[in-house]
């Protein structure tokens, strides 16, 4: 595993990023809407050009396309593949991961066993309902065999209390993996009860970061 | 309201009218033994088996040519692309028989067609050349299906297809290309039935000889012309028969898509 460090991270979006998160620790990343919390996870994944650097423990990912920045991504829309079950979703994961067939077919099902769904491996994705479709989204973002995982408001579609169901399955597999995670929400209560460090952002900046305890989120705490 | 609708049921019944009477003109025109013996005959299962070979390259050859064109004026800008994607539109709209024109005089008389001939490629007033016509015409239809295909499919998979460590070449054969499958198989169902039922453009560039470069459609014509109207009519339903494979085929693709393409 390892932690992540941005310096002087910048794109049309983003505006000189300083960010350092220990490894395995969960940061949490707050902002309202169009502040560049997506813009963020895509420059860390790859996903999008930008000036400055990234590092994943004290390697330089600058120069390596997404497919070989064994990032673990978890998008807000999911985007389980509609043509494939979710075995196969999983599967097309360890593309990379070296094994035959079988073992990764193993793998797979350990990691559904993880989430708790290993009856869903043959069902297509239409077929699962939203909390289902979070857990296959996050198994296949954990079949990479990431070093860093990154969460960008998978739950903001879920009724609330299966979202926080949720959140705090997730917080404790997060703990249990030692996986260092960014995650991004909206959602203030959600993001301190999760968090080691949190950050905001607005604009493409990031105007605070540090502890859930930090003045500044009390303050953000009281006002919403 | 009502009157309106009346009023429509006339041109209905007229196009009713005139497509059953077209079947029925070419169902029942002579015995049946006649037809049976024409069906049979050496030249109508040669022009079957020609236009069955041609067409089928041909729908291939439009596949190969026409899916990565597709994918590539749906997903990359590029310098005059919107010309490019003007120009591969023109073969829809040019009547066959001036494609036929440009493409017999393009391989027969240019540098490039005395090339071919020179490394004994004969392209023109031979079986290639009714592939290579048939071809032309059909590539465009591959072309605007697979791009409409590669458009509809949400480009965010691929972006979570790179995340999960697929190169290029793995994310569009596993991903891209699946979920644009139904789009791209309709439209090479289509391009093969034009290429069966091509004419003009084959005439100009293949020729008809008899048993040599006869098609289906160049059997018709031929046999017409020379009033042996028995295997035109043969000839005619097998044409027929392929037409309603391409209405079953384009019904089974369309039934047969299990998944959107929108998201989840």
């Amino acid at each position: 595993m390892a932690g992540i460090s941005l310096c002087g991270v910048s794109n049309d979006i983003l505006q000189s990023i300083d960010l350092e998160i220990p490894d395995a620790h969960l940061f949490v990343l707050l902002g309202p809407s169009g502040a560049g919390k997506t813009s963020l996870l895509h420059a860390v994944a790859g996903l999008s050009a930008y000036s400055g650097c990234i590092r994943f423990g004290v390697r330089s990912v600058d120069t390596l396309p997404p497919h070989e920045r064994q990032v673990g991504y978890v998008f807000q829309e999911l985007l389980l593949f509609p043509h494939l079950n979710v075995e196969d979703n999983l599967r097309i994961a360890m593309t990379r991961r070296k094994g035959g067939k079988t073992e990764k077919s193993h793998r797979a099902f350990e990691l559904l066993d993880l989430m708790g769904i290993p009856n869903l491996a043959h069902r297509f994705p239409e077929t699962l309902s939203g909390g289902e479709k979070q857990r296959v989204a996050l198994a296949r973002a954990l079949a990479t065999d990431p070093k860093i995982l990154l969460m960008d408001e998978p739950f903001s579609s879920l009724n609330v209390g299966l979202a926080r169901r949720l959140l705090k399955e997730f917080k404790s597999l997060q703990q249990r993996l030692g996986l260092t995670t960014i995650f991004v929400t909206h959602n203030l209560t959600e993001a301190r009860e999760l968090a080691d460090r949190m950050g905001v952002m607005e604009s493409g900046r990031l105007i605070g970061k540090g502890p859930p305890s930090n003045a500044l989120f009390k303050r953000l705490h009281e006002c919403n | 309201m009502r009157r309106l609708q009346t009023f429509c049921f006339i041109p209905l019944i007229l196009l009713v009218l005139l497509v059953g009477g077209v079947l029925f003109a070419l169902l029942f025109p002579l015995p049946l033994t006649d037809l049976w013996q024409a069906l049979n005959s050496r030249e109508t299962l040669f022009a079957l088996k020609l236009s069955l070979f041609s067409s089928i390259t041909a729908a291939i050859l439009a596949l190969i040519l026409g899916v990565p064109s597709g994918y590539l004026l749906a997903r990359k800008h590029f310098f005059g692309k919107m010309l490019v994607d003007s120009l591969l539109d023109i073969p829809l709209v040019m009547p066959p028989l001036v494609a036929g024109v440009g493409l017999l005089l393009l391989l027969g008389q240019t540098f490039w067609g005395r090339q071919l001939a020179a490394w004994g490629i004969h392209v023109v007033f031979s079986p290639l050349g009714a592939v290579v016509a048939q071809t032309f015409v059909a590539a465009p239809i591959v072309i605007r299906s697979s791009k409409a295909a590669f458009e509809a499919v949400n480009p965010r998979f691929e972006q979570a297809a790179q995340t999960l460590g697929l190169r290029p070449f793995q994310l569009f054969f596993r991903v891209t290309l699946p979920l644009a499958r139904q789009g791209i198989l309709s439209g090479a169902v289509l391009a093969w039935a034009r290429a069966m039922g091509e004419f003009g453009a084959t005439l100009m560039v293949a020729g008809a000889t008899r048993m040599r470069t006869e098609t289906l459609p160049i059997a018709v014509y031929l046999n017409i012309s020379s009033g042996e109207l028995g295997t035109a009519l043969a000839c005619a339903w097998m044409l027929m028969g392929s037409g309603l494979i391409v209405l079953i085929l384009l019904k089974w693709v369309v039934g047969s898509n299990r998944s959107g393409l929108t998201g989840f």
